[in-house]
């Protein structure tokens, strides 16, 4: 089914749809999965053989720690060219960020400083990474809570050095842009629409879209800070910025992700419906604004 | 400036509760503490490491009750 606008939105399939998208083959473009789940034995990997025989699939990772000064590991790096070559997806994908230190795996997405050490250390792995697999991966832009005091180097900066190094895509996560700016943009200025007037629209392969929630313990000056569990619908803001997005990246598969609190499947599919009418509205802006 | 390799030993330290400095040095607070800033980090490892455990063992969990899994 060709999309809104020629943008094709998928959903993250989840372990509690697997069942539910076999039995019931909804309308939907494509499904996004996380490498980790389908690496192991059992049941998973034989529903993700059945599920790629009608779904064009993108593997999305997010443990292999590309950002660590350790470099990649070896037996994961080899887990994950495994998977590829079996499932021969669409995308494939992985983070700005690092989780392994010191042989110790952190289960979570973790900050680096943006400096010319950190990309030549991002430079490395993701040229092992994609000679590894044998093709472009698409790097993320993370949700941030903290940033570094020696950081020199802007994050939208920093992926496009990365991009422009090591021919890798940029997956923008728009959700991630708006918590991120929410997060540190009070004292650095850092606003939502320059990040995405700052990225390489021709490296952009993929964008996410999910919720977040607002941190109810606020600070005693009134700050809140935005945490990225992508346990919600996707607010207006984000949807805001969405359109901004595929006004400067034109057409680019999108995703909605959905990790916590994970809802029934029909609500994911209404949530890629709300997308493809912003991408609808969206291209409708952009050949009016031609037009006149 | 702090090298990498560095900069991921002292997070790591500090995310598995061996002591948030010196990783708090390398972290601007805007407007937060720098350990407040962590701690969003910290909870997260610790409580998806917590949620594997309750998923893994529910009859420990049940026979000793959640607040040990917590």
């Amino acid at each position: 089914m060709p999309g809104a606008g020629g943008v094709e939105t998928g959903i993250g399939l989840r372990g509690s749809h697997v069942r539910e998208v076999l039995a019931t083959r909804p309308q939907i473009p494509w499904l996004e999965v996380h490498a980790e789940n389908y690496m192991g034995g059992g049941a998973a990997p034989r529903d993700l053989d059945a599920v790629r025989l009608d779904y064009p699939i993108s593997i999305h990772g997010v443990g292999l720690s590309l950002g660590s000064a350790d470099g990649l590991d070896a037996r994961h790096l080899e887990r994950l060219r495994s998977l590829v070559a079996r499932i021969q997806p669409r995308l494939v994908s992985e983070h700005l960020s690092w989780s392994v230190a010191g042989g110790a795996y952190l289960n979570h997405l973790l900050p680096l400083p943006y400096t010319a050490e950190s990309l030549a250390v991002l430079t490395a792995n993701v040229d092992r990474a994609q000679s590894v697999l044998g093709r472009r991966i698409l790097v993320e832009n993370p949700s941030l809570y903290l940033r570094f005091r020696h950081s020199t180097i802007p994050e939208a900066e920093f992926l496009a050095e990365l991009a422009r190094r090591t021919g890798c895509g940029i997956l923008c996560d728009v959700n991630n842009v708006y918590v991120s700016a929410h997060n540190l943009g009070l004292e650095t200025g850092l606003d939502a629409e320059q990040y995405l007037a700052a990225l390489p629209a021709e490296a952009i392969g993929e964008i996410h879209l999910a919720g977040h929630s607002v941190n109810g313990s606020e600070e005693a000056d009134g700050r809140t800070i935005l945490i990225d569990d992508h346990g919600s619908r996707v607010t207006p803001e984000v949807w805001a910025l969405y359109r901004r997005a595929l006004a400067r990246f034109g057409p680019v598969p999108t995703l909605i992700e959905w990790d916590t609190n994970i809802p029934a499947l029909a609500v994911l599919l209404e949530e890629a419906a709300a997308a493809d009418r912003v991408a609808r509205a969206a291209v409708t802006e952009a050949d009016d604004a031609r037009a006149a | 400036m702090l090298a990498l390799r560095e900069l991921q030993a002292d997070m790591r330290a500090a995310l598995l509760g061996a002591g948030d400095e010196p990783a708090s040095a390398a972290v601007l607070g805007d407007g937060l503490l720098p350990g407040a800033r962590l701690a969003i980090y910290r909870h997260h490892v610790l409580s998806t490491l917590t949620d594997v455990l309750k998923a893994t063992y529910p009859v420990v969990c049940r026979l000793v009750d959640e607040r040990f899994f917590g």
